[in-house]
């Protein structure tokens, strides 16, 4: 993850040979595919790196079985099977969906049996309805490979939902690496806690009272949502609409989640507090008001229609 | 205001029409079509038409054969020293006078020309034979063809060389499966082109190769020489001639449905509209 221009792309190129850095080593494995002490530069058709373009760059002028079967012909039918797109065969790229033509490009990336799967942005070239449906796709998918994943993106939902390990890039330089939570939660830079945005907290939705979506959270308590939604699902909250309170108020909102202060990170005249699951965001000025200390007990509260539902993988 | 305007454009376009197809359909109006056939049997129109197709047919191979890795060349990479130079340098024959181009490749080629020496050391003399025929052409009309080509490998996306490097082709198998198909439209475009201006081929053949019948005399010669003679003769070349550029127009207007691109963008979609109609 990261800004745009922090470098992300010029990285995917990079390890798949399509761009030649003045530095550095580039190993898979066993395998060394870049080193610029040693004048190592294997070409791009001789890297094991299987790679999903953000337009995908499928061949407009073969078949969906076709562009598959460019990747590896002995794989094509397994990964058509494997991305669900096998009953897409005879079809051309242009006549099949932003989803569709997502999975052939998945498939034919896979097909080449890469010891590495590098995606850019994969989700950034889908309309806003479609996308999450094919990042639960994409995330199970992923689930089921034995390979190193990397993807670049630049949609926190991505980072989440695909539950991995974030490392974020700016200026061309990795800034900090971890789980989605923990980078939320302690932003090493600004960058960091701007990219990272919102809570997500996993659970599974039902109905609730009053025409409302209760979430039953893995994390232990509930959520009423304004959204509606079924199943698993992410409740997505901004750390900015979460509101810090001692004790538990009688107010309007629909939501109090009740903890301890687990950690508080300052960025600038903010404050990042970690209470439980959440990460609540709040300015310096207030947290010293209420004097607010790691293991102190304290109540987040925020509205039901302050939240987002996401559906999530599994 | 907006009708009179309108008025004007139409008349404009109706004296452009029949100013351009007046003399076309003259040619067909002087000579009936039996007639025509009669005059192409004879023996001058018959060796001209074996002379500009057979050096037509040579020339076109090397322009094609020399000219599709060039443009490849020249469109893959955008950039380096001395591109914008090679193109214009490629392009100036588009803009010379055929008679100039005719002089050049004399003094180029000639006996007493910059390569004579060598050329005669090797027992070739190269002008007044079918092989200065077929390098006027090749001068002429081979530019034609190295713009469109590269025009048509500058319109295929890197992207889809770049995948395809990454699906592990090499650089032969890419431009085999994946950009020569692409551009192929483009390229027979380009060829058509090479090929309508290689027939009309007259100054430059006329100064390098002469008018000798039978060897360097082609169809447009063929019309010059006959026109004294016998301006029916000249005319059927000249009908002939207007056939065969009809036909190379028409190809080219079609080329687009060769071209399989993905009905995705407006202009693809324009292309499929056009293609099915010409098609029916």
């Amino acid at each position: 993850m990261g800004p745009s221009g922090a470098g992300k792309s010029s990285l995917l190129e990079a390890i798949a040979g399509l761009r030649s850095p003045r530095a550095g080593r580039i190993t898979v494995g066993d395998a060394c595919w870049f080193d610029a002490d040693a004048g190592v530069a294997l070409p791009p058709e001789r890297r094991a790196a299987g790679v999903v373009f953000q337009d995908y760059a499928l061949f407009p002028h073969m078949t969906v079985a076709r562009n598959v079967a460019f990747g590896g012909r002995d794989r094509a039918l397994e990964m058509m099977e494997l991305t669900g797109i096998a009953h897409l065969a005879g079809a051309r790229p242009g006549e099949i969906s932003g989803g569709e033509r997502q999975r052939t490009a998945l498939a034919r990336a896979l097909a080449s049996d890469p010891a590495v799967l590098l995606l850019d942005e994969p989700l950034a070239a889908l309309d806003p309805g479609t996308r999450s449906e094919v990042r639960v796709g994409l995330a199970r998918l992923i689930g089921r490979l034995a390979i190193p994943v990397l993807i670049v993106t630049h949609d926190m939902a991505d980072a989440a939902a695909l539950d991995c390990e974030v490392a974020v890039m700016d200026h061309g330089t990795i800034v900090q690496r971890g789980g989605h939570a923990e980078l939320l939660a302690r932003p090493a830079t600004a960058t960091v806690a701007r990219l990272m945005g919102a809570n997500l907290l996993p659970g599974t939705a039902r109905p609730g009272p009053a025409g409302l979506t209760e979430v039953v959270l893995d994390a232990g308590g509930t959520v009423l949502s304004g959204e509606a939604g079924t199943g698993r699902v992410g409740v997505v909250v901004d750390p900015w609409d979460l509101t810090l309170a001692h004790g538990r108020p009688g107010d309007s909102q629909l939501n109090h989640i009740t903890g301890t202060v687990a950690s508080l990170t300052p960025t600038g005249n903010r404050m990042r507090v970690q209470v439980g699951p959440v990460v609540a965001e709040v300015t310096a000025l207030s947290a010293e008001r209420m004097g607010l200390a790691t293991g102190a007990p304290v109540t987040v509260v925020f509205k039901a229609l302050a939240t987002r539902l996401v559906p999530l993988a599994g | 205001m907006r009708h009179g305007f309108t008025a004007i454009q139409a008349l404009a376009l109706s004296l452009a029409l029949a100013f351009l197809v007046l003399p076309v359909v003259a040619v067909f109006l002087q000579v009936s079509p039996a007639a025509m056939l009669t005059q192409l049997g004879s023996e001058t129109a018959t060796q001209a038409i074996v002379v500009s197709l057979r050096t037509n047919l040579v020339a076109d191979l090397i322009i094609i054969a020399v000219g599709t890795p060039a443009a490849w060349l020249l469109a893959r990479h955008r950039v380096f020293p001395g591109r914008r130079l090679a193109v214009t340098l490629l392009e100036l024959p588009l803009v010379l006078p055929p008679a100039v181009a005719g002089i050049a490749l004399l003094v180029a080629f000639g006996r007493n020309g910059l390569l004579g020496h060598q050329l005669n050391a090797l027992g070739l003399s190269i002008p007044f034979t079918e092989v200065a025929v077929v390098l006027a052409i090749t001068f002429v009309a081979g530019p034609f063809y190295l713009r469109q080509a590269i025009t048509a490998f500058e319109a295929v996306d890197p992207r889809l060389v770049q995948a395809a490097a990454t699906l592990g082709a090499g650089p032969w198998r890419t431009f085999r499966s994946v950009v020569l198909p692409l551009a192929l439209g483009g390229l027979a475009g380009g060829w058509a082109l090479a090929f309508a201006r290689g027939m009309g081929e007259f100054g430059a053949t006329l100064i390098f190769a002469g008018s000798l019948p039978g060897v360097t005399q082609t169809l447009p010669l063929a019309i010059y020489s006959e026109m004294n003679r016998d301006l029916d003769a000249a005319l059927a070349i000249g009908g002939l001639l207007i056939i065969i550029a009809t036909a190379v127009l028409l190809a080219v207007k079609m080329i687009p449905s060769w071209n399989p691109t993905p009905a995705s963008s407006p202009t693809s979609a324009r292309r499929f509209a056009t293609s099915s109609s010409t098609s029916r």
